[in-house]
């Protein structure tokens, strides 16, 4: 077994343009949000969400535009968190910057 | 790969790059068939990993799991570094093996503002309010970075 | 029981979900889901045997522990488990034919139960004015559960329409269809394509249900469903005295 202890950044750094990311968790249920929120920090672009319900860390990159593409079956905050924001300002509208592709 | 159920669905329509319909190989049925789908990383959030990437998540899985052996590789994020010793002790209630995973981060609180089971239990309200403004005024880096800080 | 005093529609919608569950029926619902979870309590409380999964992996857990926030995909619905079930084993349980009930919703609906949770208004599916959370697993399971029951909260002309612009979901039609609104219960039995007024609820009538809904009502005289038990509402209290069940209304 190898060692593979990093930091956020180092981890972040492995992240390149037009990946796609299944992000774990649920909604607003252990989901990686700091993770999410490291790659704001960065100019990733192009990345592709998938999950069954992925939740606030895929919102974070829809509302930063770094995402383009959610796969998904449910992509909301659930109840008191409510809708996804990000999700939702980038697919809403006459000029959407996001697509949704919903499996389920 | 063959499903069950989406007969009825307008999204199966919409979608033939996702979704088609075919002819089972094996009688006159027909099948809804799903892309496969292949995550460069699988990016997971659990409560115990060791240093070399075995990873345990306690309560709730949902579909990490799967998700883990779906993608190339998985990333987590940890909130705590465990001794091996924690596996051995009960392997089948390691989710990831080590040999799936490519980076470990000790990250505590890396679920915030949202829910760890059994670390955090209700959502920081104050920081979910932060995040909705923030996407509003299109200030989330800004957001991050204050979450961020020292943790980088 | 009377209506406004002992009970109000909430308490009357959970009653209407706990008697849609038979003994020894396998039974899910979703995420997001408040008034089925306390519903389902409130049926185990009662001594109703049937199975429980949820998306949180728990197979009949400890329903006596009090929710605390409407979130159904929490360790309440975890801890006390005898078994754990992902979503991935209930979609095959379901897929397979094993599945009773799924207690699922919508954001609009119409007469042939075809069910909109994608996308509302806007030039198409890919431009839409309100981007909805998407189905849920509901076009998954609604197909291959033996007895679909969407519950939805607000009955008014947004919601219950004469046609939907984007299927989600629609029904099967070798299979019977049910929903529950704070008002009534519409069923499509199986073989059929409409949704019937099936019965009316005791504070309600025929001529508001038909005020409140966008597609044509043929029934005239239907049922009125009794009223919650005494028993039924101390059940639904035991379960939930954080009040939950009110989070919807």
């Amino acid at each position: 077994m190898r060692e593979k202890v990093m930091s956020l950044s180092q981890a972040t750094d492995l992240i390149q343009d037009g990946m796609l990311l299944a992000i774990g968790g649920n909604a607003m249920h252990r989901n990686p949000t700091l993770f999410s929120l490291a790659l704001t920090q960065k100019p990733v672009k192009e990345l592709k969400v998938c999950g069954a319900a992925p939740g606030i860390a895929a919102d974070i990159l829809f509302s930063t535009f770094q995402a383009d593409t959610a796969y998904f079956g449910f992509f909301g905050l659930e109840n008191e968190a409510g809708l996804a924001p990000g999700m939702r300002k980038a697919m809403e509208g006459d000029e959407p910057k996001a697509r949704a592709v919903e499996g389920s | 790969m063959p499903v069950g159920g989406m007969w009825g669905s307008d999204l199966v329509d919409i979608r033939p790059e996702f979704f088609q319909v075919m002819k089972s190989p094996f009688s006159e049925e027909k099948v809804v068939c799903v892309k496969a789908l292949v995550p460069d990383y699988a990016i997971l959030h659990v409560q115990e990993a060791d240093i070399y990437g075995n990873a345990r998540i306690l309560g709730p899985s949902y579909q990490d799991v799967l998700m883990a052996r779906a993608a190339k590789k998985v990333i987590l994020t940890t909130e705590r570094i465990v001794g091996t010793y924690r596996m051995q002790e009960e392997p089948k209630l390691t989710a990831v093996p080590h040999m799936l995973v490519e980076a470990v981060v000790e990250l505590p609180g890396g679920a915030k503002p949202g829910i760890c089971y059994p670390e955090y239990l209700t959502v920081d309200w104050d920081d979910h309010k932060a995040y909705q403004k923030a996407v509003k005024a299109g200030e989330v880096p800004q957001f991050a970075a204050k979450m961020l800080e020292g943790r980088l | 029981m009377e209506y406004g005093k002992d009970y109000g529609k909430p308490e009357m919608m959970a009653t209407a979900i706990i008697r849609e569950i038979k003994e020894g029926d396998v039974v899910f619902h979703g995420l997001a889901s408040p008034t089925p979870m306390v519903a389902m309590k409130a049926a185990k409380a009662l001594g109703k045997d049937f199975t429980y999964v949820t998306l949180s992996d728990g197979l009949d857990h400890d329903w006596s522990r009090p929710p605390y926030f409407a979130s159904t995909l929490s360790e309440n619905t975890y801890i006390g488990s005898v078994a754990t079930f992902g979503l991935d084993e209930i979609f095959d349980l379901f897929a397979s034919g094993k599945g009773d009930i799924a207690f699922l919703s919508c954001l609009q609906m119409d007469k042939t139960g075809r069910i909109a949770m994608s996308v509302l208004g806007g030039k198409d599916y890919d431009h839409p004015k309100l981007r909805g959370p998407g189905g849920a697993g509901s076009a998954t399971l609604t197909p291959v559960t033996k007895r679909t029951v969407i519950w939805k909260t607000a009955h008014d002309k947004r919601t219950f329409v004469e046609h939907v612009q984007f299927a989600t979901t629609s029904p099967a039609i070798d299979k019977p269809f049910t929903v529950i609104t704070p008002l009534c219960i519409f069923r499509k039995p199986a073989g059929e394509k409409y949704l019937k007024l099936d019965c009316i609820f005791p504070y309600t009538t025929v001529e508001e249900v038909k005020e409140n809904t966008g597609w044509e009502i043929e029934e005239k005289d239907v049922p009125v469903m009794a009223p919650p038990t005494e028993e039924e509402l101390a059940a639904i209290k035991k379960v939930d005295p954080n009040n939950i069940l009110a989070f919807e209304f």
